[in-house]
């Protein structure tokens, strides 16, 4: 989507052009949940921070300032979200069991990929289960989004040297768990 | 050492190999509908701009308002304490209209006190332009 069509979808959207948001929500829709789906290791989990998102997205689209990049802005939102989630009591960094992947198996026609992002969270979900939700979220951000440190700092609002710390107590935790392996 | 070097290097072709493979959505169509549909349901409430304004003028009139009746006020007395100060003879005006007796009545809302006083003040101000033009004359 380039950046002309983008500002007029988003003109559109605020508004009230649901037609509109409905193009902004299938070009950004695949991006937010690789993102939410690498944080939660979960693709419920991830739909549901998709939905949210998108809400709020719509909801604060007035707000939405255009000097920014807009994947800036609802990268920030979802991450938002998921951090809210990786807080929250009820999640939790448990496998998926083998039931659960058969369940998504048989409810959706792309079993390959359903297969993949079964394996890939159950690999993720290994690798981060001891780091914080703050080291969880610029260690995704950085080295599985590939986002560089400005970038993140605008997305998370912490200070660049506060997410290299976190970046490298990230790395010592997931280099230790892999000489274990 | 070298065994940190490899378990970096083992740990950045992981990462490499995690960030080339995405997850993907099974059921994209099916998210950007239910998305849709969640925020026609909601008829989600934007902050509306125009109630904004309407709200923004009304209490800018309100305080105009206001400040209009103060200063009104303000006025009047002034008028009334100027004799003194000048040394001019102090003049009492008593205005004995049906609207003083609408004030009294408890039944009397704010909208005819509120007119009884601006016509109160109308012939207050008569009353003081004639004096001024005799004291003058």
């Amino acid at each position: 989507m380039n950046q002309s069509t983008l500002s007029d979808l988003i003109t559109s959207s605020k508004q009230n052009d649901q037609k509109a948001f409905r193009k902004i929500v299938e070009g950004y829709q695949s991006m937010i949940y690789s993102l939410a789906f690498r944080m939660l290791c979960n693709e419920e989990e991830a739909k549901d921070t998709v939905q949210e998102t998108f809400i709020k997205v719509w909801m604060n689209l007035s707000t939405y300032d255009s000097n920014k990049k807009f994947s800036t802005w609802i990268y920030a939102i979802a991450t938002n979200l998921c951090l809210d989630k990786l807080k929250s009591a009820k999640h939790s960094f448990q496998e998926n069991t083998i039931d659960e992947t058969i369940l998504n198996v048989i409810s959706t026609d792309n079993v390959e990929q359903s297969v993949i992002n079964a394996e890939l969270g159950n690999i993720i979900r290994k690798l981060t289960s001891e780091l914080t939700p703050k080291q969880k979220i610029v260690f995704t951000l950085r080295y599985l989004e590939e986002i560089e440190i400005d970038e993140i700092s605008q997305i998370t609002g912490m200070t660049p040297n506060r997410i290299k710390s976190n970046l490298f107590l990230a790395r010592q935790t997931i280099r230790r768990k892999l000489e274990i392996l | 050492m070298k065994v940190m070097e490899n378990e970096e290097e083992r740990l950045d072709m992981l990462l490499q190999k995690l960030s080339k493979t995405a997850p993907g959505l099974t059921d994209a169509q099916m998210l950007t509908e239910k998305i849709m549909q969640r925020i026609k349901e909601k008829a989600i409430p934007r902050k509306p701009t125009i109630l904004i304004w309407i709200r923004a003028i009304s209490c800018s009139a309100a305080i105009l308002l206001l400040g209009l009746f103060l200063f009104q006020q303000n006025e009047t007395a002034a008028i009334a304490s100027t004799p003194k100060q000048s040394g001019r003879p102090e003049i009492r005006i008593n205005i004995d209209s049906e609207c003083l007796k609408n004030i009294n009545s408890p039944a009397s809302n704010m909208m005819a006190l509120y007119m009884c006083h601006l016509q109160q003040n109308s012939i207050k101000n008569k009353l003081y332009k004639t004096i001024d033009q005799q004291l003058k004359n």
